[in-house]
């Protein structure tokens, strides 16, 4: 019997010299179009769907609050490319791009329409007068029915988790804040959120609460929600007198069993309602804070240790263009690019998201800590983030482009 | 989908060019560097010369890292 060849005996090397010739026919010889277009598949059309990079929309409706608070009603821009409006949780944010004398800003949102209200082809903002801002007032002054305008998808954490939060949240609203509250009330009484609402919503006066009448009769509809209005400056009978306090939290939370608390407010609340917390002693994951917002004077804190005044020069090395533009040391990078025309990428504004991510190469930045979101692998790499970095020194930084606009 | 949305593969698929007859392993290892031809650009991951799965990405990142560092080397 003949000794059978096994393993690499097998092996002729004529054959193998001969495969890479083989291969050379083989892809040389196949078609070069795409096997098929990305449109085509589904999971890449939800995708898009879900997280388009970017969102066109029409001003469909403005509802006037007073001259200084309006409501826009955003409808899809199908000529523009966005046949409808990416679906979202309640309790998230819009990024809002304009552009004024050319250069681009972007500001957060929350949206104030429910997620269903998606289907109808649509979201609602709010928009209040920030005092000195840029955005805001040229939103209020300029927007009208028919203004195009261009939005990120629907971003941030601000949503209810039931496998983090308690059965009921208690939600503490001032001013505008009031709008993811309005979103989630929205959504719990069309069925799409399932929690118990109590809503301490803080306001000057009865006149000043937008949207109470709206989510006061959402609750008479639906007993999952619970509206308090808390005022400040005016004593209305049947309604709560006074600031948001841990009493007043006490007296409406559930008195058996854990709920989380939800905020969103101007920072002068935050603070307040932060020390009122402490003292209920909850669980960490059970408070839980919108966007802190834009950081301003960082001059008033101990560990600053630039000048406010003096202007610092910043080197910004963006897709391969370096431009020096100038920046005041109480004013963020972010907010100096944005001055310069340089249109940074940037979401949160609040040192949250990451979308404005940048590398620091050369000189000194202060971050607050309150608004510090960088991970360990940034400190030790030098990341920042240009939304809440203060320049100390003349700086340095490598900066992504704005993909999608 | 989440994979659609980062990767932007077709229906997100995490796995590379499929290995296959002529075109196997050991025939892109040979034949890289016909097939990557561009100057100063180190390749990686699933569609790179392994294949796909987690060891070829390891190894194929740290090939193309040892690339990278030896050129700045030999560059300086």
């Amino acid at each position: 019997m003949a000794k059978q060849k096994t393993g690499i005996e097998q092996l002729s090397a004529g054959r193998f010299l001969k495969l890479a010739a083989d291969r050379l026919k083989f892809v040389s010889a196949a078609s070069d179009a795409p096997v098929s277009d990305l449109k085509d598949h589904l999971q890449n059309q939800l995708a898009e769907a879900l997280h388009p990079h970017v969102q066109f929309l029409t001003v469909g409706e403005v509802i006037v609050h007073s001259d200084d608070m309006k409501s826009y009603i955003l409808r899809a821009d199908p000529q523009r490319g966005t046949k409808q409006p990416a679906w979202f949780s309640a309790g998230q944010y819009l990024s809002i791009a304009v552009f004024i004398d050319g250069k681009m800003y972007c500001r957060p949102y929350s949206i104030a329409s429910s997620p269903r209200d998606t289907l109808d082809g649509f979201y609602m903002i709010t928009v209040k007068r920030v005092q000195g801002g840029v955005v805001s007032g040229y939103i209020l002054d300029n927007w009208k029915v028919g203004t195009s305008a261009a939005a990120s998808a629907p971003l941030g954490e601000f949503t209810y988790e039931p496998l983090r939060d308690a059965k009921t949240v208690i939600g503490i609203a001032g001013g505008s804040g009031i709008t993811p509250f309005r979103s989630f009330a929205k959504a719990i009484s069309e069925g799409d959120e399932d929690f118990n609402l109590v809503l301490l919503y803080g306001s000057r006066t009865l006149n000043d609460a937008v949207f109470s009448d709206e989510i006061a009769a959402m609750a008479k509809d639906c007993d999952k929600i619970k509206l308090v209005n808390v005022l400040s400056d005016e004593k209305v009978r049947g309604k709560e007198n006074g600031f948001i306090t841990a009493k007043l939290i006490r007296k409406y939370a559930p008195k058996e069993g854990d709920y989380s608390i939800f905020l969103c407010g101007p920072q002068a609340m935050y603070r307040f309602a932060d020390k009122e917390i402490e003292t209920l002693n909850l669980r960490r994951k059970f408070v839980r804070h919108e966007l802190f917002g834009e950081y301003f004077h960082p001059e008033n804190d101990a560990e600053y240790h630039g000048d406010a005044e003096k202007t610092y020069q910043v080197t910004v090395r963006m897709a391969g263009k370096t431009t020096v533009i100038p920046c005041k040391g109480n004013t963020s990078l972010l907010r100096a690019m944005e001055d310069a025309g340089l249109n940074p990428p940037s979401d949160c504004r609040s040192g949250r998201c990451g979308w404005c991510h940048s590398q620091l190469l050369a000189g000194e930045v202060y971050t607050p800590a309150s608004v510090d979101g960088r991970r360990e692998a940034d400190l030790i790499y030098g990341y920042i983030h240009p939304c809440c970095a203060f320049p100390e020194t003349d700086v340095t930084i490598d900066v992504p482009p704005m993909p999608g606009l | 989908m989440t994979f659609a949305r980062y990767l932007g593969t077709p229906e997100g698929t995490i796995y590379g060019y499929e290995n296959s007859g002529v075109d196997n392993v050991v025939m892109r290892t040979a034949m890289k560097d016909l097939d990557y031809n561009m100057p100063h650009i180190h390749y990686c991951g699933g569609h790179y010369v392994r294949g796909d799965g987690f060891p070829s990405g390891y190894i194929t990142g740290m090939m193309a890292a040892n690339a990278a560092i030896n050129e700045l080397r030999r560059d300086k």
